[in-house]
């Protein structure tokens, strides 16, 4: 190992690292803003579900899966959801629900613990 | 203090750019910080190492980055990116310290493989061998970030470092902002970099090579020295772009004028200023003469800096000229 730093071949390696994250950086751009504009074009299948709202009444909801992430517990307890259990990571997902004159929004993010099973 | 004016805004607004201007060093400082590094041993591979064949497509492919209108960054940093680092804050501080050490452990792994299997892959060819492994380590650490952040900092960091540590953490901060500086100004200095590099004299490189240096050593000792000027101008040019830089850090800051240096806060700068402030001042009042102010500090800013670099660039120049 001694002789291998010795050679100054790790530090090459590390240049090459440099170009091949500036090359991945420039390719991820690209097939970022291509995915989320393109995929305007090619809508999913609506997903059917039932929602707990804050108030805890159950609703019906039909839209597009656009997105899932992780969340912290907090910050949704923050926000006000009540969510059973302790775990401290939950996942949300992003619904396009469209009508915007019924719903009232185009866009909506859900905690997956208060949604029903997705259809 | 002795003020001739009333200390009230009845009069005649209070305003200082001293913020606005410490907001522009900050904003050059992280960028540069993500820059300097990346494109400068960017281009010593792609100008020394890299095979001539990988790197017609290479350098092409970076400085379209620089073809990149800078809105369309400003709005993937505070829109897409801030959110992102938001949420995966341990991931991201992760990968800025373990990033190189996965990539010096793939090349250590690589030169541990028997030598029939590493023939299969050129020298040169390194980076494209890279590139899936800094995919993969990347993706890895994501996955780690989050178990971290549960286990260490109450299953969110930015929270735990407002609370525990007192750094207040906003989403939209000079992280965000270097990151996406990173893109606008590492094509410039990159470029510039790896031309002055790879027009280092080959004479030059084959004698040190001769005499016994390994290619590392023909490096540090005669190319980087050869290129020097080069590189110098490189930096200061993208330097002069990091200050200028209007639109990403209008769109990726707070746009608050706080003066601290902390990583994790927003700042606003005097090119944002001028950006935001504009509409609103009305032609001939303290306001507008003030913007006019603000844009003549930001060119004093480009003139001191442009001008040490050409100093200092004509003196390596001559420095290196009988080499």
């Amino acid at each position: 190992m001694r002789d291998w730093f010795k050679s100054g071949s790790p530090w090459i390696w590390l240049t090459a690292g440099a170009v091949a994250l500036s090359v991945l950086a420039v390719a991820g751009v690209l097939a970022l803003t291509a995915l989320r504009g393109l995929g305007h074009f090619w809508p999913k299948a609506v997903a059917e579900t039932s929602y707990k709202e804050k108030d805890g009444q159950i609703s019906r909801l039909i839209g597009e899966v656009r997105e899932r992430e992780e969340v912290s517990m907090r910050r949704l307890v923050e926000a006000g959801f009540k969510i059973e259990g302790n775990q401290p990571f939950v996942d949300r997902l992003l619904f396009k629900l469209g009508n915007r004159d019924v719903t009232g929004v185009d866009f909506r993010w859900f905690p997956e613990p208060l949604l029903g099973t997705i259809a | 203090m002795w003020q001739s004016s009333a200390s009230n805004s009845d009069f005649e607004p209070k305003f200082s750019l001293s913020p606005l201007t410490y907001g522009t060093i900050k904003a050059a400082t992280y960028a540069m910080l993500v820059v300097v590094p990346l494109a400068i041993l960017g281009a010593i591979f792609t100008g020394y190492f890299m095979t001539p064949k990988m790197r017609t497509t290479v350098k092409p492919t970076i400085e379209i980055m620089a073809a990149l209108p800078t809105v369309v960054l400003g709005f993937l940093a505070g829109l897409w990116l801030a959110p992102l680092v938001e949420n995966n804050l341990a991931g991201v501080l992760l990968s800025l310290v373990l990033l190189p050490m996965c990539v010096l452990l793939a090349a250590y792994a690589w030169h541990l493989l028997p030598e029939s299997l590493r023939g299969l892959v050129p020298e040169g060819w390194e980076a494209a061998l890279l590139m899936p492994v800094i995919a993969l380590s990347v993706w890895l650490i994501f996955q780690l970030g989050h178990p971290i952040e549960a286990s260490f900092f109450g299953g969110d960091m930015p929270n735990w470092l407002s609370n525990q540590l007192g750094i207040k953490y906003e989403q939209r901060n000079s992280l965000v902002v270097g990151i996406a500086m990173g893109f606008a100004v590492t094509p410039t200095i990159f470029s510039i970099a790896e031309d002055a590099i790879f027009s280092v004299p080959k004479h030059l490189t084959s004698g040190s090579l001769a005499l016994g240096a390994t290619p590392w050593q023909t490096m540090m000792g005669v190319v980087l020295l050869t290129a020097s000027p080069g590189i110098f101008s490189a930096v200061m040019i993208g330097l002069g772009r990091a200050v200028g830089e209007t639109m990403i850090v209008l769109m990726a800051t707070g746009n608050t004028a706080v003066m601290d240096f902390s990583l994790f806060s927003g700042f606003r700068t005097l090119s944002a200023n001028i950006g935001v402030e504009m509409p609103e001042a009305g032609v001939g009042e303290t306001h507008y003469r003030l913007l006019f102010l603000a844009a003549l500090v930001l060119f004093a800013f480009t003139f001191v800096v442009n001008t040490t670099a050409e100093i200092l660039r004509q003196r390596l120049r001559e420095k290196y000229q009988t080499v």
